[in-house]
Protein backbone atom coordinates (compact mmCIF):
# COMPACT_ATOMS: atom_id res chain seq x y z
CA UNK A 1 0.00 0.00 0.00
CA UNK A 2 2.77 2.48 0.72
CA UNK A 3 4.51 1.56 -2.50
CA UNK A 4 1.23 2.10 -4.24
CA UNK A 5 0.96 5.50 -2.54
CA UNK A 6 4.62 6.65 -3.83
CA UNK A 7 4.04 5.78 -7.27
CA UNK A 8 0.54 7.58 -7.35
CA UNK A 9 2.74 10.29 -5.48
CA UNK A 10 5.06 10.33 -8.31
CA UNK A 11 2.63 10.05 -11.26
CA UNK A 12 0.82 13.11 -9.39
CA UNK A 13 3.73 15.20 -8.61
CA UNK A 14 5.39 14.73 -12.52
CA UNK A 15 1.45 16.02 -13.50
CA UNK A 16 1.30 18.84 -11.39
CA UNK A 17 5.04 20.50 -11.46
CA UNK A 18 7.70 21.08 -13.71
CA UNK A 19 10.46 18.07 -13.94
CA UNK A 20 13.18 19.83 -11.78
CA UNK A 21 10.27 20.81 -9.50
CA UNK A 22 8.98 17.01 -9.17
CA UNK A 23 12.40 15.60 -8.47
CA UNK A 24 12.65 17.58 -5.90
CA UNK A 25 9.46 17.69 -4.10
CA UNK A 26 9.31 13.82 -4.59
CA UNK A 27 13.37 13.52 -2.37
CA UNK A 28 11.53 15.39 -0.15
CA UNK A 29 8.72 13.27 0.27
CA UNK A 30 11.11 10.15 0.39
CA UNK A 31 12.47 11.39 3.66
CA UNK A 32 8.67 12.41 4.67
CA UNK A 33 7.28 8.68 4.42
CA UNK A 34 10.04 6.73 5.22
CA UNK A 35 8.50 5.03 8.28
CA UNK A 36 5.17 5.12 7.89
CA UNK A 37 2.28 2.80 7.23
CA UNK A 38 -0.07 3.36 4.19
CA UNK A 39 -2.86 4.45 6.83
CA UNK A 40 -0.35 6.62 8.47
CA UNK A 41 0.57 8.15 5.15
CA UNK A 42 -3.12 9.36 3.78
CA UNK A 43 -3.92 10.22 7.55
CA UNK A 44 -1.10 12.37 7.80
CA UNK A 45 -0.51 13.48 3.91
CA UNK A 46 -3.99 13.15 2.33
CA UNK A 47 -4.42 11.59 -1.02
CA UNK A 48 -1.47 12.26 -3.21
CA UNK A 49 -3.16 13.78 -5.60
CA UNK A 50 -4.35 16.19 -3.15
CA UNK A 51 -0.63 17.03 -1.85
CA UNK A 52 0.85 17.66 -5.11
CA UNK A 53 -2.07 19.80 -6.07
CA UNK A 54 -1.66 22.49 -3.15
CA UNK A 55 2.54 22.73 -4.70
CA UNK A 56 1.26 23.43 -8.33
CA UNK A 57 1.54 26.89 -9.20
CA UNK A 58 -1.77 27.87 -10.53
CA UNK A 59 -0.05 30.02 -13.74
CA UNK A 60 2.55 27.19 -14.36
CA UNK A 61 -0.01 24.25 -14.20
CA UNK A 62 -3.03 26.24 -16.48
CA UNK A 63 -0.30 27.06 -18.90
CA UNK A 64 0.37 23.32 -18.98
CA UNK A 65 -3.26 22.66 -19.11
CA UNK A 66 -3.66 24.72 -22.16
CA UNK A 67 -0.83 23.13 -24.04
CA UNK A 68 -2.06 19.32 -23.08
CA UNK A 69 -5.33 20.82 -24.29
CA UNK A 70 -3.95 21.98 -28.23
CA UNK A 71 -2.28 18.46 -28.07
CA UNK A 72 -5.07 16.39 -27.37
CA UNK A 73 -7.15 18.05 -29.51
CA UNK A 74 -4.48 18.30 -32.41
CA UNK A 75 -4.49 14.08 -31.93
CA UNK A 76 -8.32 13.24 -31.28
CA UNK A 77 -9.86 15.94 -33.73
CA UNK A 78 -8.43 14.09 -36.83
CA UNK A 79 -8.86 10.30 -35.20
CA UNK A 80 -12.37 11.34 -34.37
CA UNK A 81 -13.17 12.59 -37.80
CA UNK A 82 -12.80 9.44 -39.36
CA UNK A 83 -15.47 7.92 -36.55
CA UNK A 84 -17.31 11.07 -37.18
CA UNK A 85 -20.39 9.12 -38.43
CA UNK A 86 -20.84 7.47 -34.73
CA UNK A 87 -20.33 11.02 -33.55
CA UNK A 88 -22.36 13.40 -36.06
CA UNK A 89 -24.40 14.86 -33.35
CA UNK A 90 -20.80 16.41 -31.82
CA UNK A 91 -19.20 17.47 -35.28
CA UNK A 92 -22.70 18.71 -36.40
CA UNK A 93 -22.64 21.23 -33.79
CA UNK A 94 -19.10 22.53 -34.42
CA UNK A 95 -16.57 21.25 -36.32
CA UNK A 96 -18.44 19.43 -39.19
CA UNK A 97 -16.47 22.40 -41.65
CA UNK A 98 -13.57 22.13 -40.05
CA UNK A 99 -13.48 18.33 -40.85
CA UNK A 100 -15.28 18.55 -43.72
CA UNK A 101 -11.99 20.32 -45.07
CA UNK A 102 -8.85 18.59 -44.84
CA UNK A 103 -6.81 21.39 -45.35
CA UNK A 104 -7.79 22.59 -41.67
CA UNK A 105 -7.05 18.78 -40.39
CA UNK A 106 -3.62 18.39 -41.85
CA UNK A 107 -2.86 22.23 -40.59
CA UNK A 108 -3.10 20.13 -36.84
CA UNK A 109 -0.09 17.83 -38.06
CA UNK A 110 2.72 20.71 -37.79
CA UNK A 111 0.70 22.72 -34.93
CA UNK A 112 0.92 19.23 -32.41
CA UNK A 113 4.42 18.41 -33.64
CA UNK A 114 6.10 21.51 -33.65
CA UNK A 115 4.25 22.29 -29.81
CA UNK A 116 5.33 18.88 -28.57
CA UNK A 117 8.76 19.18 -29.71
CA UNK A 118 9.34 22.83 -28.63
CA UNK A 119 7.31 22.22 -24.95
CA UNK A 120 9.00 18.99 -24.07
CA UNK A 121 12.48 20.16 -24.87
CA UNK A 122 11.78 22.68 -22.72
CA UNK A 123 9.47 20.92 -19.85
CA UNK A 124 10.40 17.47 -20.04
CA UNK A 125 12.73 15.21 -18.68
CA UNK A 126 15.11 12.60 -20.24
CA UNK A 127 15.77 9.20 -18.42
CA UNK A 128 19.20 7.61 -19.68
CA UNK A 129 17.68 4.71 -21.20
CA UNK A 130 14.66 4.83 -23.64
CA UNK A 131 11.60 3.79 -22.04
CA UNK A 132 11.10 0.01 -22.81
CA UNK A 133 7.85 0.63 -24.54
CA UNK A 134 8.30 3.21 -26.85
CA UNK A 135 9.85 1.11 -29.66
CA UNK A 136 7.05 -0.98 -29.63
CA UNK A 137 4.16 1.33 -30.16
CA UNK A 138 6.44 3.15 -32.66
CA UNK A 139 6.61 0.05 -34.26
CA UNK A 140 2.50 -0.95 -34.06
CA UNK A 141 1.92 3.18 -35.71
CA UNK A 142 4.24 2.37 -38.48
CA UNK A 143 2.57 -0.65 -39.51
CA UNK A 144 -0.63 1.26 -39.44
CA UNK A 145 0.64 4.06 -41.24
CA UNK A 146 2.01 2.00 -43.74
CA UNK A 147 -1.23 -0.01 -43.92
CA UNK A 148 -2.65 3.69 -44.85
CA UNK A 149 0.04 4.26 -47.10
CA UNK A 150 -0.83 1.07 -49.09
CA UNK A 151 -4.48 1.89 -49.28
CA UNK A 152 -3.05 5.19 -50.40
CA UNK A 153 -1.39 3.53 -53.27
CA UNK A 154 -3.94 1.74 -54.62
CA UNK A 155 -6.31 4.64 -55.25
CA UNK A 156 -3.25 6.78 -56.42
CA UNK A 157 -1.81 3.93 -58.78
CA UNK A 158 -5.58 2.98 -59.75
CA UNK A 159 -5.07 -0.53 -58.68
CA UNK A 160 -8.93 -1.00 -58.68
CA UNK A 161 -8.42 -4.78 -59.07
CA UNK A 162 -6.36 -4.95 -56.01
CA UNK A 163 -8.92 -2.60 -54.13
CA UNK A 164 -11.82 -4.82 -55.52
CA UNK A 165 -10.45 -8.28 -54.49
CA UNK A 166 -9.20 -7.26 -50.71
CA UNK A 167 -12.53 -5.24 -49.89
CA UNK A 168 -15.57 -7.16 -52.69
CA UNK A 169 -18.44 -5.54 -52.72
CA UNK A 170 -19.78 -7.51 -49.52
CA UNK A 171 -17.32 -6.74 -47.73
CA UNK A 172 -16.44 -3.06 -48.48
CA UNK A 173 -17.25 -2.00 -44.87
CA UNK A 174 -14.02 -4.03 -44.00
CA UNK A 175 -12.52 -1.43 -45.42
CA UNK A 176 -14.47 2.01 -43.51
CA UNK A 177 -13.98 -0.13 -41.00
CA UNK A 178 -9.65 -0.60 -41.09
CA UNK A 179 -9.63 3.28 -41.32
CA UNK A 180 -11.10 3.90 -38.36
CA UNK A 181 -9.87 1.24 -36.02
CA UNK A 182 -6.53 2.68 -37.60
CA UNK A 183 -7.68 6.42 -36.59
CA UNK A 184 -8.86 5.29 -33.37
CA UNK A 185 -5.55 3.58 -32.60
CA UNK A 186 -3.33 6.16 -33.45
CA UNK A 187 -5.77 8.74 -31.43
CA UNK A 188 -5.25 6.71 -28.47
CA UNK A 189 -1.29 5.31 -28.85
CA UNK A 190 -0.98 8.77 -29.61
CA UNK A 191 -2.92 10.15 -26.23
CA UNK A 192 -0.71 8.11 -24.13
CA UNK A 193 2.87 8.83 -26.03
CA UNK A 194 1.23 12.52 -24.55
CA UNK A 195 0.57 11.60 -21.12
CA UNK A 196 4.00 9.56 -21.00
CA UNK A 197 5.93 12.23 -21.99
CA UNK A 198 4.45 14.74 -18.82
CA UNK A 199 4.80 11.77 -16.25
CA UNK A 200 8.23 9.95 -17.41
CA UNK A 201 10.34 10.18 -20.38
CA UNK A 202 9.94 13.10 -22.93
CA UNK A 203 10.73 11.05 -25.92
CA UNK A 204 7.55 9.58 -24.53
CA UNK A 205 6.82 12.70 -27.73
CA UNK A 206 7.77 10.04 -30.46
CA UNK A 207 4.81 8.30 -29.62
CA UNK A 208 2.59 11.18 -29.62
CA UNK A 209 4.25 12.97 -33.11
CA UNK A 210 3.71 9.18 -34.55
CA UNK A 211 -0.23 8.90 -33.66
CA UNK A 212 -0.82 12.39 -34.52
CA UNK A 213 0.63 11.79 -37.88
CA UNK A 214 -1.30 8.03 -38.39
CA UNK A 215 -4.77 9.61 -37.22
CA UNK A 216 -4.05 12.76 -39.77
CA UNK A 217 -2.72 10.53 -42.40
CA UNK A 218 -6.17 8.11 -42.03
CA UNK A 219 -8.63 11.44 -41.75
CA UNK A 220 -6.85 12.32 -45.55
CA UNK A 221 -7.84 8.79 -46.48
CA UNK A 222 -10.64 9.07 -45.48
CA UNK A 223 -11.89 12.13 -47.03
CA UNK A 224 -10.54 11.12 -50.26
CA UNK A 225 -12.65 7.81 -50.91
CA UNK A 226 -15.56 10.03 -49.10
CA UNK A 227 -15.40 13.42 -50.49
CA UNK A 228 -15.32 12.44 -54.01
CA UNK A 229 -13.54 15.73 -55.02
CA UNK A 230 -11.10 14.34 -57.27
CA UNK A 231 -11.23 13.93 -60.85
CA UNK A 232 -9.84 11.26 -62.93
CA UNK A 233 -7.51 13.46 -65.53
CA UNK A 234 -4.33 12.39 -66.03
CA UNK A 235 -2.21 13.69 -63.26
CA UNK A 236 -5.43 14.11 -61.32
CA UNK A 237 -3.73 12.77 -58.65
CA UNK A 238 -0.55 14.52 -58.64
CA UNK A 239 -1.60 17.62 -55.75
CA UNK A 240 -3.26 14.46 -53.26
CA UNK A 241 0.32 12.54 -53.48
CA UNK A 242 2.80 15.64 -52.84
CA UNK A 243 0.11 16.45 -49.80
CA UNK A 244 0.18 12.54 -48.31
CA UNK A 245 4.06 12.53 -48.87
CA UNK A 246 3.93 15.61 -46.96
CA UNK A 247 2.20 13.84 -43.94
CA UNK A 248 4.76 11.09 -44.12
CA UNK A 249 7.67 13.38 -44.28
CA UNK A 250 6.62 15.88 -41.53
CA UNK A 251 5.68 12.89 -39.10
CA UNK A 252 8.66 11.20 -39.41
CA UNK A 253 10.69 13.91 -39.30
CA UNK A 254 9.06 15.01 -36.17
CA UNK A 255 8.98 11.67 -34.79
CA UNK A 256 12.91 11.35 -35.27
CA UNK A 257 13.96 14.67 -33.85
CA UNK A 258 11.75 13.27 -31.10
CA UNK A 259 13.59 10.81 -29.84
CA UNK A 260 16.46 12.71 -29.54
CA UNK B 1 -5.48 36.33 10.38
CA UNK B 2 -5.94 33.27 8.58
CA UNK B 3 -4.84 29.93 9.46
CA UNK B 4 -2.19 29.73 7.27
CA UNK B 5 -0.57 33.03 8.06
CA UNK B 6 -0.52 31.10 11.46
CA UNK B 7 1.17 28.25 10.06
CA UNK B 8 3.56 30.67 8.33
CA UNK B 9 4.08 32.45 11.53
CA UNK B 10 4.75 29.32 13.55
CA UNK B 11 7.49 28.20 10.60
CA UNK B 12 9.28 31.30 10.33
CA UNK B 13 9.54 31.71 14.52
CA UNK B 14 10.95 28.57 14.03
CA UNK B 15 13.71 29.66 12.17
CA UNK B 16 14.20 32.64 13.21
CA UNK B 17 15.44 30.57 16.51
CA UNK B 18 17.72 28.97 14.18
CA UNK B 19 18.37 26.81 10.81
CA UNK B 20 15.66 23.95 10.94
CA UNK B 21 15.93 20.17 9.68
CA UNK B 22 12.69 20.33 7.52
CA UNK B 23 11.42 17.04 8.24
CA UNK B 24 11.47 18.28 11.68
CA UNK B 25 9.69 21.41 10.95
CA UNK B 26 6.78 19.61 9.35
CA UNK B 27 7.21 17.31 12.54
CA UNK B 28 6.72 19.43 15.23
CA UNK B 29 4.09 21.63 13.72
CA UNK B 30 1.45 18.59 12.66
CA UNK B 31 1.82 17.75 16.57
CA UNK B 32 0.78 21.34 16.88
CA UNK B 33 -1.86 21.54 14.78
CA UNK B 34 -2.73 17.30 14.21
CA UNK B 35 -5.85 18.52 12.33
CA UNK B 36 -3.53 20.32 9.55
CA UNK B 37 -1.65 17.29 7.16
CA UNK B 38 1.47 17.47 6.77
CA UNK B 39 1.68 18.23 3.16
CA UNK B 40 -0.36 21.28 3.49
CA UNK B 41 2.66 22.30 5.91
CA UNK B 42 5.11 21.56 3.30
CA UNK B 43 3.68 23.28 0.91
CA UNK B 44 3.72 26.77 3.13
CA UNK B 45 7.01 25.86 3.86
CA UNK B 46 8.01 25.75 -0.24
CA UNK B 47 5.75 28.69 -1.16
CA UNK B 48 7.66 30.44 1.60
CA UNK B 49 11.33 29.34 0.21
CA UNK B 50 9.83 30.46 -3.63
CA UNK B 51 9.23 33.51 -2.15
CA UNK B 52 12.32 34.23 -0.54
CA UNK B 53 11.57 34.34 2.94
CA UNK B 54 13.94 31.07 3.45
CA UNK B 55 16.56 29.42 2.30
CA UNK B 56 17.17 25.44 1.57
CA UNK B 57 20.50 23.99 1.87
CA UNK B 58 21.92 20.43 2.38
CA UNK B 59 23.50 19.47 5.65
CA UNK B 60 26.05 17.42 6.45
CA UNK B 61 25.73 13.68 6.13
CA UNK B 62 27.37 10.85 7.99
CA UNK B 63 26.64 8.13 5.79
CA UNK B 64 22.93 8.42 5.45
CA UNK B 65 20.46 10.41 3.09
CA UNK B 66 21.53 14.46 2.77
CA UNK B 67 19.38 16.40 5.11
CA UNK B 68 17.51 19.61 3.91
CA UNK B 69 18.39 22.37 6.28
CA UNK B 70 16.07 25.81 6.04
CA UNK B 71 16.93 29.24 7.20
CA UNK B 72 15.54 32.53 7.27
CA UNK B 73 16.85 35.28 4.68
CA UNK B 74 16.46 39.10 5.55
CA UNK B 75 12.96 39.17 3.87
CA UNK B 76 11.82 35.85 6.14
CA UNK B 77 12.73 37.89 9.20
CA UNK B 78 10.53 41.15 7.81
CA UNK B 79 7.83 38.28 7.07
CA UNK B 80 7.97 37.03 10.45
CA UNK B 81 7.96 40.87 12.04
CA UNK B 82 4.98 41.59 9.94
CA UNK B 83 3.02 38.27 10.68
CA UNK B 84 3.91 38.60 14.29
CA UNK B 85 2.34 42.08 14.67
CA UNK B 86 -0.64 41.01 13.01
CA UNK B 87 -0.85 38.47 15.61
CA UNK B 88 -0.15 40.63 18.40
CA UNK B 89 -3.34 43.27 16.96
CA UNK B 90 -5.59 39.95 16.34
CA UNK B 91 -4.89 38.94 20.18
CA UNK B 92 -5.00 41.83 21.79
CA UNK B 93 -9.05 43.02 19.49
CA UNK B 94 -9.98 39.46 20.64
CA UNK B 95 -8.72 40.00 24.53
CA UNK B 96 -10.68 43.39 23.85
CA UNK B 97 -14.11 41.51 23.25
CA UNK B 98 -13.28 38.82 26.09
CA UNK B 99 -11.96 36.10 23.81
CA UNK B 100 -9.04 34.89 25.75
Amino acid sequence: MKRNYLSRLSRAARWYLPPAEAAEVLEDYREIVEGRSGEELRRDLGTPRAAMRQLAQPKAYRRWLAVFLVLSACVLLPAAGVVRSELSWLFGLFLNDLMQTPRYAEMLLPLGTVLALVWFRRNGRKEETLPKWVVPLLILLLLGIAWVSFLAWTLFAERWNLLNALFPEERVWLHRLTLGLNALAAGTVGMIGLVKARLADRRWRAVYVLGLTGAVACLFMWKMYTGMFWEFQPGWQTPYVIRYMVIILVGLLGTGVSLC
Amino acid sequence: MLKRDLLELCLLHLMSGGDQYGYELLRQLHGVFPDTQESAIYAILRQLCREGATERYQGETSGGPARKYYRLTEAGQARHAALLEIWRKTRDALAALGIT
